[in-house]
């Protein structure tokens, strides 16, 4: 369900999605990585369901949740804080458009935000 | 040497002790593993090869056939079709007549087979070698030039040239062609009246002319087959049976019995299976169907209508619809599903012989087990014993832990032995099926036990035991052994009905000179015994209650049905107009509370509030109801027999839902036409609610066909909440700018809030996310791969509107995108084939929101009718989750 891809110069970023089951996401994942190649960005983007986070997330830079299980975002969180990598609900909007290139830009700005903290 | 000859010889060659199975011999051969094996089932059939009943099917040279090669093609020919002996017999006699056989005219409706028997005919003759080995075998349809009398005779008996305009040279005919062999004449009624004289001299002397010729006299050995479908009595006919020395009668599909149809229908279903290297699942409604159709054409539109029923499941199959070459009723044509509608008279029979808790036969490429051999084909008591035994001893169990865990199978099996059989059995049904014989000695035992005993026993017990004895005739034939772990409780806890059965012993192994073990009697006990209990075996099975408005609407229903089917199952609840629709709920309420049934029920209502009875009652109670609406006969009866034969609540509405797939069967809320609106209220007047929405409009970016500001004029406070509500029916309200608070859900702005431009990127938000939910339908087309994306979006609404109505609460558009994503996305992926994730725990899930997930599961349903797609357990559950939990996120986000 990833890529890698090569590019110059950039960092390899790893974007972890999570929704219920894991399959919603991937539509949105597709797009990502279609972004991604666009932007000349390396990254490896993935979906998984909420079960699975716990083996997933330690390989993970960022984690984003789909807008229905926004309910997990604490519990997410306080793994995330572990981890030291942000966890965040993906916008309604972007979701609902299947807007690969916003999704990807909110993953990169959160990367952004935890290294400068 | 042919391929199958080769691969003959090499099993020879071969000679395992047990047997080689198809695999393994193919990669020996370097052949495919299909041709192998549909090669080893023909010689199978043949007898040439034996199989074993293992799996992996092991073959073996079948010697004793190798030996003993008697057995003629007649003889094959008659194992599946026994009915047709005295006509086989006919035709053995017409073919061994000396010195050239006999000319023989065949008598059959329209797709008896009466072409393929002539073959089989030809084929003894070869066999016998009545003929030489490459004697022709010619056959000729007399109706294909029935309109052109003198071509149809220039075919037959040959032209000399210039006969007739076109004649340009000399021709042989087929009787010529035929010589030293068979001529096969179909339909040779339409034979034109000249031809028949010239017919019968070449039957008589053997000689002939051909067309045009006088001077010279030809001559042909030749044995004519005839065969018409005219009735026998008919002037046409009378020629024929006058001058022909042999008549066959073939015998129509009716005529041949039920035994015999299953039969047929299994070595249809068998030989498809093999044509397509592929095993094929035949619903049991389907074989039902098929069994009792009126098929007018007989064999022959039989075999076509199973050959096209697998032609679509293979198709449905190649096309990915299904998983499994599988045949459900629903794909058979219209007039063979009828059939299940006529199988009445043979209800009880099919019962006992396939069991209700099969729902598909599988038809094997490879074993030719006999699925419709009576005594096999239910599980008998002894094989139960057998199988559990053996299973509990592998595992080390002691003899005496094995008494009592099989006490709970033998006291199940003689339950539903007995509660299977119906009261209204038909004696004549049972010698059918039994040996006359056997039942003569069952009645003999039960009249002396109902003298000993004293009580008499139902039907139910004649019908049982029956059956019963047969099985356990041939098992001692058999040299199987018998035995009963729980005698000694038997012996103990019902001394006289054991003590009878020991006498009931001896009638049996005199009457019918057989050495039974005392165990046995311990068997026969339990049928005297367990007669009088009553066994409420329909406790399990989903009630059904035809509540309808009208004096005797639902009774005169639910009549039709319980007298069709022959059972007391259907409950009516009518609903005079002058009674009060509580007046009936209450009744309903009263049945359900006595009736302890833990299955569900089915509800089948005509209109109105009545419709509305299902989910009161499943509240209530806690127990599952399924609601059709616009109920007919048709729906009662199959809702009926479903129930009773046991079948879950969810098969059975689907089943009914499905007998009008037109019809919905509850009026859905149209969706709303996507517009939305924000609603201004101004108390001062018109006047600043029409400046509040300039300003809205300058400062917003808004779709204006999409999105509509209206100003509201406040009268009264009250009333402009039910005028919210009005409009909220036409458009969907996403914010409501106000300068006091009004009752509703929907989000609410200040006036000052606006004035101050504060609220502005907050409402640009929720139009931004309305807007991205109308536009779904174009997002998904783009993104979904099976179904079409805008079309799911429509359906996805429905469902939504569907739950709204249930939980009688309104979803927020924020949750919708995620919903609709999630649901459409699962769509897509399960049309597509792939398999469901699974859910952690389900089943404690689903057990601690049970109401949930009957409403979630109920609303899913036109969209699993609609795509054909089955939704699991697993994925309810994740649409529940998302359902539940939506509220949670709120209060979270907001700490």
């Amino acid at each position: 369900m990833y890529t890698n891809l090569k590019c110059d110069g950039g960092l390899e970023m790893n974007i972890l999605l999570c929704c219920a089951g894991g399959m919603s996401t991937s539509l949105l994942v597709k797009k990502m990585q279609e972004a991604a190649v666009q932007m000349g960005i390396e990254s490896k983007i993935w979906a998984i369901g909420e079960a699975q986070v716990v083996d997933n997330i330690q390989n993970a830079d960022v984690l984003l949740l789909g807008p229905q299980i926004r309910f997990k975002l604490n519990d997410l969180k306080k793994m995330g804080k572990e981890q030291h990598i942000p966890v965040e609900v993906i916008s309604m909007i972007d979701y609902g458009r299947i807007n690969g290139k916003a999704v990807l830009e909110y993953a990169m700005k959160l990367i952004e935000l935890q290294k400068e903290s | 040497m042919k391929r199958i000859d080769i691969i003959y010889e090499n099993l020879k060659a071969i000679c395992y002790q047990d047997g080689i199975n198809a695999n393994d011999l193919a990669e020996a051969l370097g052949l495919t593993r299909a041709n192998v094996s549909s090669d080893l089932n023909k010689l199978c059939v043949e007898g040439k090869v034996k199989k074993s009943n293992s799996r992996p099917v092991l073959f073996t040279v079948n010697y004793e056939k190798v030996q003993c090669k008697n057995e003629c093609v007649f003889d094959r020919y008659l194992r599946e079709n026994n009915s047709l002996s005295v006509a086989v017999e006919y035709a053995k006699a017409a073919i061994l007549y000396p010195p050239k056989g006999m000319h023989t005219l065949i008598l059959g409706e329209t797709g008896v087979g009466k072409s393929m028997f002539a073959e089989l005919m030809y084929r003894y003759a070869l066999e016998a070698g009545k003929i030489k080995k490459d004697s022709p075998f010619i056959i000729f349809n007399c109706a294909d030039y029935s309109n052109n009398p003198q071509l149809l005779l220039s075919q037959l008996f040959g032209v000399k040239k210039g006969a007739y305009t076109g004649a340009d040279s000399d021709r042989q005919g087929l009787i010529e062609k035929s010589h030293g062999g068979i001529l096969f004449l179909d339909e040779v009624h339409r034979l034109p009246s000249e031809g028949q004289e010239m017919l019968f001299t070449v039957m008589d002397k053997g000689i002939f002319r051909r067309l045009g010729e006088s001077e010279k006299e030809r001559t042909s050995e030749v044995m004519f087959i005839s065969a018409t479908t005219e009735n026998p009595d008919s002037s046409l006919l009378t020629t024929f049976t006058r001058r022909i020395p042999m008549i066959i009668k073939i015998p129509s599909l009716k005529e041949r019995g039920f035994q015999e149809r299953f039969k047929l229908i299994r070595t249809f279903f068998t030989e498809e299976s093999h044509r397509l290297s592929r095993d094929i699942s035949v619903s049991i409604n389907s074989l039902r169907a098929l069994f009792s159709y009126d098929c007018k054409n007989n064999v022959g539109q039989l075999k076509t209508d199973i050959q096209l029923s697998c032609a679509k499941a293979y198709a449905d199959f190649l096309s990915n619809k299904k998983q499994v070459v599988k045949i459900n009723s629903s794909d058979l044509p219209v007039y063979v599903r009828e059939g299940l509608y006529k199988e009445k008279e043979h209800r009880q029979i099919w019962n006992s012989i396939i069991g209700i808790d099969n729902k598909y036969y599988v038809f094997n490429n490879e074993s030719n087990e006999e699925i419709f051999d009576f005594e096999r084909k239910q599980q008998s008591i002894y094989e139960i014993i057998d199988e559990k035994a053996n299973e509990l001893r592998a595992k080390g169990i002691s003899d005496i832990c094995l008494e009592k865990t099989m006490e709970e199978d033998i006291d199940r099996y003689f339950a539903q032995y007995i509660s299977r059989v119906n009261n209204n059995i038909n004696v004549s049904n049972i010698k059918n099926l039994v040996d006359p014989f056997i039942v003569h000695v069952v009645e003999e035992i039960l009249k002396y036990s109902e003298l000993k005993l004293n009580k008499s026993f139902s039907q139910k017990v004649y019908f049982g035991l029956s059956f019963h004895i047969k099985t356990l005739v041939d098992r001692v034939k058999n040299n199987k052994t018998i035995i009963n772990p729980q005698i000694k409780k038997i012996k103990n806890e019902y001394k006289n009905e054991f003590n009878v059965a020991l006498k009931c012993l001896e009638i049996i192994e005199s009457n019918l000179d057989i050495k039974l073990p005392v165990d046995e009697a311990g068997f026969i006990a339990m049928f005297f015994v367990l007669d009088h209990k009553n066994i409420q075996n329909t406790i399990n099975n989903p009630g059904v209650l035809v509540i309808a408005h009208g004096n005797s609407t639902a009774t005169s229903m639910v009549q039709t049905a319980n007298t069709l089917l022959g059972i007391e199952y259907a409950v009516a609840f009518d609903a005079p107009l002058d009674v009060s629709a509580n007046e009936i709920l209450n009744k309903v309420r009263e049945y359900v509370r006595k009736d302890t049934r833990k299955a569900g029920y089915i509800f089948l209502t005509d209109m109105g509030s009545l419709t509305t009875f299902g989910q009161i009652i499943e509240k209530e109670f806690e127990i599952p109801v399924k609601v059709i609406s616009l109920v007919s006969t048709l729906h009662v009866i199959e809702a009926t027999r479903k129930s009773s034969l046991g079948y879950k609540l969810d098969d059975i509405y689907r089943d009914c839902y499905d007998i009008m797939p037109f019809v919905e069967n509850e009026t859905i809320e149209k969706t709303k036409c996507k517009t939305m609106a924000i609603v201004t209220i101004c108390m001062t007047g018109e006047g600043s609610a029409i400046a509040i929405k300039n300003l809205l409009l300058d400062n917003l970016k808004i779709d204006d066909k999409l999105c509509e500001i209206i100003p509201l004029n406040l009268i009264h406070k009250e009333k402009i909440e039910s005028r919210i509500i009005t409009l909220g029916k036409e458009k969907e309200i996403i914010a409501i700018v106000s300068h006091f608070n009004i009752n509703t859900e929907i989000p609410q702005f200040s006036l000052e809030q606006v004035i101050g431009l504060n609220a502005i990127s907050d409402i640009q938000k929720i139009v931004d996310i309305q807007s991205t939910y109308y536009g779904m339908g174009k997002t998904l087309k783009n993104h979904l791969k099976n179904v079409e994306g805008e079309k799911v979006f429509e359906d996805v609404e429905q469902f939504i509107s569907k739950i709204q109505k249930s939980i009688k609460e309104k979803i927020a558009v924020e949750d919708l995108i995620g919903i609709t994503l999630h649901i459409s996305c699962m769509i897509d992926r399960l049309k597509s084939g792939e398999k469901f994730i699974e859910y952690g725990d389900k089943n404690k899930y689903i057990h601690n929101n049970k109401g949930l997930y009957y409403i979630v599961k109920n609303s899913l349903f036109f969209i699993e009718e609609k795509y054909k797609i089955n939704i699991m357990d697993d994925e309810v559950c994740y649409i529940m989750n998302i359902i539940e939990k939506r509220k949670m996120q709120f209060e979270k986000l907001e700490e």
